[in-house]
């Protein structure tokens, strides 16, 4: 916080929001993939095609951590096909890219 | 110590700093961020209403406050840090570099287990090495501090006592005097009465009184072994035969058992639970350099009640075990969110490798040594109020200063002007004037010799009535004696800005 400031604490926010964006704009285009959360900051649920602890042990196959599957936080909630996922300043564009890829090939 | 009076207020290399509210300012940012894509916004109606008054540095600005700031500090590697009970001793390098290696420090406690076989493996040998130097079956590694572990541990006992429907009957719990003041906090917060239990002549449990105390309504007895008198119970076994036999729980604080490590296993003293610091007995970093960390091993008896999470080997490696569908046993909740402080478990099982065996059991050896050549060093000037050796720290009271005008908190105002913390002062409470010593293993007879012949000028001084030398002080740390009691009634907590303290008034 010291070295950010009000000024750049703002930015960061913006950035983080910007890139869950891309993020939700990139998986949302994936075939079978629905973005749930309708409004946001960093993260937000998408719903799968296929069981989505499955997915993400997959992803990390690829080099990918995925997100969480909601299975984890909460196994008998019904909600095995929904994956929390979010993104951060840490993240970048070919980030977004490669998770959107990545999750194409492992539900094609 | 010179009066001169400089223009910038600093003495040489003891730097004055402001607030960063009052050398910061909101536009400035030390990080060098990327422009932000334009995307169209779906925060909804969440967006920012306004802007956070937050002042920013620049990173050499940044650097240069909180070094300054960390040199007004007495720290552990700066010198010797004798508090009593709070085990400041030497926090090995290798455990830092340790902790910092990739595969442990940049990991989330929700990704994949399959990408973090590595971490599991390492929580798994750490509980392992718990279990074995305690002699206990179980061990919950989430708790994260010392007071939490007495509350996992106590809650454990709670989950016993309700499995065998005695939740209603069985509602005190005995707590010696000596006991850390969060003994009969967590008795109280988990709804138990609490019920003190009085010291003998030589500074240990009664053990009359405590078995006069027992009854078909004592839930458990909360020890601390050695205690913070720094002495062993020698009837610690006849203690939890006895309660056991009246249907009782032994719940050991375990904040002492650097002074037994590698030496005495509780398992064999009839131990039902205890916390282990982390922090303490296994050096990873506290005081400002934290975060605590409280596993707490459990007994037979115990064991089937242990929170999760806990790790445990499958078809597939090892596994965490998250939710109570999934555990073979009973587990009374989970104490936190995620799993615990990993980084001071890498940290605490780097400490016990490097060490081994050996070595942990000298670590005691040499802790208990240190102390008690302090005791040996000073009993001859101050005055001791138990007799024989001590364990792990030396304690002191004030009965030797009486009639020199003088009293603890003057004398550990007096030892900060000579480069040293003040060790514990007033605990434990049934000593007068309580002045607790705890030099740890990691000093040098080189330095606990000048530490000794410090205190015994400073007795010395005390003894012929150098006043002015013990009320000043400290005359020469960054800041002169505080008004502790204005300061505990009306603290100052938040920053206002000129303007807003004006209108205030």
């Amino acid at each position: 916080m010291t070295l950010l400031g009000g000024k750049g604490m703002r930015q960061l926010a913006e950035l983080n929001h910007a890139r869950a964006v891309q993020l939700a704009d990139a998986l949302g285009a994936v075939k079978g993939v629905e973005v749930l959360t309708p409004a946001f900051f960093n993260e937000f649920s998408v719903k799968l095609p296929a069981n989505a602890a499955q997915i993400v042990d997959a992803l990390a196959d690829k080099g990918v951590l995925g997100g969480v599957p909601v299975s984890r936080l909460a196994p008998h909630a019904g909600l095995d096909d929904v994956l929390v996922v979010a993104a951060t300043e840490a993240n970048t564009e070919n980030d977004v890219a490669a998770f959107a890829a990545a999750l194409t090939e492992v539900l094609s | 110590m010179s009066e001169k009076q400089t223009f910038t207020g600093n003495r040489g290399l003891q730097l004055e700093e402001a607030l960063i509210f009052e050398i910061g300012s909101f536009e400035n940012c030390g990080v060098d961020l990327e422009d932000v894509p334009q995307v169209e916004s779906r925060l909804g109606d969440c967006a920012a209403q306004g802007d956070i008054d937050l002042p920013g540095l620049s990173e050499p600005e940044a650097m240069r406050h909180f070094v300054r700031l960390s040199q007004k500090n007495h720290a552990i590697d700066a010198g010797l840090y004798p508090l009593g009970s709070c085990t400041m001793k030497h926090n090995p390098r290798l455990n830092e570099k340790m902790a910092r290696l990739p595969g442990f420090a940049d990991i989330h406690p929700l990704q994949p287990q399959s990408t973090v076989q590595g971490a599991l493996e390492l929580m798994d040998s750490l509980a392992h090495w718990l279990k074995t130097l305690t002699g206990m079956p179980e061990v919950a590694l989430s708790p994260k501090a010392g007071a939490h572990g007495e509350l996992c541990g106590m809650m454990a006992i709670r989950a016993a006592i309700e499995a065998k429907g005695e939740l209603a009957t069985r509602t005190r719990v005995l707590v010696p005097e000596s006991a850390h003041g969060t003994n009969p906090a967590t008795a109280a917060l988990l709804g138990f009465k609490v019920d003190g239990i009085p010291a003998d002549a030589s500074g240990r449990v009664d053990l009359a009184a405590f078995k006069e105390k027992l009854g078909d309504d004592v839930a458990a007895i909360m020890l601390t072994n050695p205690n913070t008198c720094g002495l062993f119970e020698r009837d610690i076994i006849e203690i939890a035969d006895a309660l056991h036999e009246a249907g009782g729980y032994f719940y050991c604080d375990g904040a002492n058992f650097n002074a037994i490590v590698g030496r005495v296993r509780p398992g064999d003293l009839g131990v039902d639970a205890m916390h282990i610091n982390l922090h303490k007995t296994f050096s990873t970093p506290h005081g400002g350099g934290g975060p605590g960390s409280g596993p707490t091993v459990l007994s037979e008896r115990l064991a089937p009640f242990a929170p999760l999470p806990y790790v445990e080997k499958g078809e597939d490696g090892l596994r965490l075990v998250e939710n109570n569908g999934d555990a073979a046993h009973n587990p009374f909740g989970r104490m936190v969110a995620f799993h615990g402080q990993m980084g001071m478990y890498v940290r605490a099982l780097s400490y016990m490798m490097s060490h081994g065996a050996d070595g942990l059991r000298q670590v005691a050896e040499d802790a208990v040594l240190n102390a008690n050549y302090i005791l040996a060093s000073l009993k001859d000037v101050m005055s001791a109020p138990f007799e024989g050796p001590c364990m792990h720290e030396a304690l002191f009271d004030d009965g030797w200063m009486k009639d020199t005008g003088i009293d603890t908190l003057d004398f550990a105002k007096a030892m900060i002007d000579e480069g040293y913390h003040p060790m514990t002062m007033y605990f434990p409470l049934v000593v007068h004037g309580a002045m607790l010593i705890e030099p740890t293993e990691t000093e040098s007879k080189a330095a606990l010799d000048l530490f000794i012949a410090t205190m015994r000028d400073l007795v010395r001084g005390a003894k012929e009535c150098e006043v002015e030398r013990f009320k000043n002080a400290p005359e020469l740390a960054p800041r002169r004696r505080l008004d502790e009691t204005l300061a505990a009634r009306s603290p100052v907590l938040r920053w206002q800005s000129p303007e807003a303290k004006q209108a205030a008034e």
